[in-house]
């Protein structure tokens, strides 16, 4: 099987080869995968950030870097540029982590996929999927930390850590970190407080960090941004207020510095901003649509029910055509609109801002989004990308259905099939003998499950996932 | 009929009343800089998606408490 093979069934080859039967996995596309092992593609209006770039070289003995920021702080774009800086000669590793990867098994073999791609002499030998979760203590990581010690110097980021729950993942990546040596350096990001020992770390001086504190611009890396990048030729005492007002909150500048390539009278939108009680996306996002075109802005709207997008989902969900072009030319004016791959055919908005988005979508339109949802359900149905016409499936119902509280995260492809298993008479024990599986971990996807779709007993989640169309 | 637990979350920043769809319908009140929310909640894990919405936005929590207690009946599970 070649690597290439080999990471496409990544998640189904620990199941099916324990099990011997046949278990239909919807099949990954293979830009999805790529998109998880590189840091996003740097842009043009980006500010370097050399003050906290320089920070990212530890001092010797630090085990963990953690940038932990809130949404919106531009860690993703430092971690890229830190990145994108060691070019070949001095590599860094890349992941980026989603729910999926709270399986260890999952987890391990992306982490091997990016280390390797990254350090292709790398000589870790003990597959995942091949020993299964039960030993990813015992055989996985040993392997991989002597490997690593073999080697020598490495770096590996993985992002979005905050998306990894309390469960066997992340508790083998607390033993990973433990155990490694000092020569790899390990890099997160995440907007919480991560679940690992922390506490021990600082304590030893062994863990470095940068938060919001850090993160947040000066005045100087404002004016780089909005006067060298954007052009806008402000004031200093503009820029100053800009500052002041969003406290060097990356995204509220960023989002002054949008609505401020629309306005006629620069100085006039700083002054009145500034006085402003609302809260700055309050404030902004109505500027920053109201800059585009009647078109663009729909597209913005509609769009921000998907996840990842591409010009043809978004025609199918907009009943419209065109939208290629106009995905293309927006990423190229508004950072929040993050291209996903080099062929610039898939994007997907900021969480921040696609947030901010559905809000205003659902006000400017109330009740649409479960429309939209069902036409993006549809069009991933139709392209055989299952997991997110799941999500769209969840979100596709009424907000009215007065039902409870149901967050719309997607389920991964484990508690799918976990999922599926509960319709039928077995245990969660048997269930986990039969996936080789702890019963412990079988135990954590139902509960997982139960959550996600808002059910409190086995036989209401496999009645909901069958009214939403899972199983 | 179960009476729900209510509860009152405080954010930094005036938000208008549209944001109140993301949180289930809550009422929003702004006062003096801040925006208070206030409202039913079905149960721990609506609450903790409100938190998470909060997270998402960007947003500075400055609390969070239950305001009114739900009808209990006897037993220790968590639901509110």
């Amino acid at each position: 099987m070649s690597p290439r093979e080999g990471l496409a069934s990544l998640s189904t080859m620990g199941v099916a080869l324990r099990a011997g039967g046949t278990l239909e996995q919807p099949a990954r596309p293979p830009s999805l995968l790529k998109t998880k092992l590189r840091p996003p593609a740097g842009r043009e209006q980006t500010v370097p950030r050399d003050r906290l770039l320089g920070r990212l070289r530890p001092p010797a003995g630090t085990k963990l870097t953690a940038v932990a920021a809130p949404a919106g702080y531009g860690k993703t774009t430092l971690l890229g540029e830190w990145c994108e800086l060691g070019g070949t000669e001095e590599p860094i590793a890349w992941l980026t982590i989603d729910e999926g990867d709270n399986d260890p098994v999952v987890l391990w073999s992306y982490v091997i996929a990016a280390l390797r791609r990254a350090y292709p002499g790398l000589e870790a030998t003990v597959s995942p999927s091949d020993v299964g979760a039960a030993h990813t203590l015992d055989a996985v990581l040993p392997d991989l930390i002597n490997a690593l010690t073999a080697f020598g110097t490495a770096a590996l980021v993985l992002d979005d850590f905050h998306r990894l729950s309390s469960g066997p993942g992340r508790d083998s990546l607390a033993w990973f970190i433990d155990r490694v040596s000092s020569s790899f350096q390990l890099v997160i990001s995440t907007r919480n407080e991560p679940g690992l020992p922390l506490g021990a770390l600082r304590a030893h001086g062994q863990l470095l960090e940068l938060r919001a504190a850090q993160l947040a611009f000066t005045p100087a890396e404002a004016d780089a941004l909005l006067n060298d990048r954007l052009r806008l030729n402000l004031e200093p005492s503009d820029v100053k207020a800009l500052v002041d007002r969003t406290e060097g909150w990356p995204a509220g500048i960023y989002l002054a510095a949008l609505s401020l390539q629309a306005s006629d009278d620069r100085h006039e939108f700083v002054s009145k901003f500034s006085g402003e009680n609302r809260h700055v996306v309050d404030f902004l996002v109505d500027e920053v649509l109201n800059a585009h075109d009647p078109e663009t802005q729909t597209l913005m709207l509609r769009s921000s029910v998907l996840g990842r997008m591409c010009g043809s989902l978004c025609d199918a969900v907009l009943e419209q055509r065109g939208s290629a072009d106009r995905l293309l030319e927006l990423s190229r004016t508004n950072l929040f609109l993050v291209p996903l791959d080099d062929r610039r055919e898939w994007f997907r908005f900021h969480q921040l801002f696609a947030q901010l988005l559905r809000v205003e979508l659902e006000q400017r339109e109330p009740g649409l989004a479960p429309v939209l949802h069902r036409r993006a359900l549809l069009w991933h149905r139709a392209h055989g990308t299952a997991e997110e016409a799941v999500e769209h499936a969840l979100a596709s119902e009424p907000a009215s259905r007065g039902g409870r509280g149901r967050r719309t995260s997607v389920l991964s492809e484990r508690e799918l099939v976990v999922l599926r298993m509960l319709r039928g008479p077995l245990s969660e024990r048997d269930i986990g003998r039969e996936l080789s599986l702890s019963h412990n971990t079988i135990h954590s996807h139902t509960r997982s499950i139960y959550r996600k779709l808002g059910a409190s007993s086995r036989a209401e989640a496999v009645e909901r996932a069958r009214a939403a169309g899972l199983v | 009929m179960e009476e729900r637990a209510e509860y009152r979350i405080v954010v930094r920043g005036e938000l208008d009343d549209r944001f109140a769809f993301l949180f289930n319908g809550m009422r929003m009140e702004r006062i003096e800089g801040t925006t208070v929310l206030r409202g039913p909640v079905l149960d721990q894990a609506q609450l903790h998606g409100f938190i998470e919405r909060i997270e998402e936005l960007g947003l500075e929590l400055l609390s969070l408490e239950q305001v009114v207690q739900p009808f209990r009946s006897r037993g220790w599970a968590v639901t509110t």
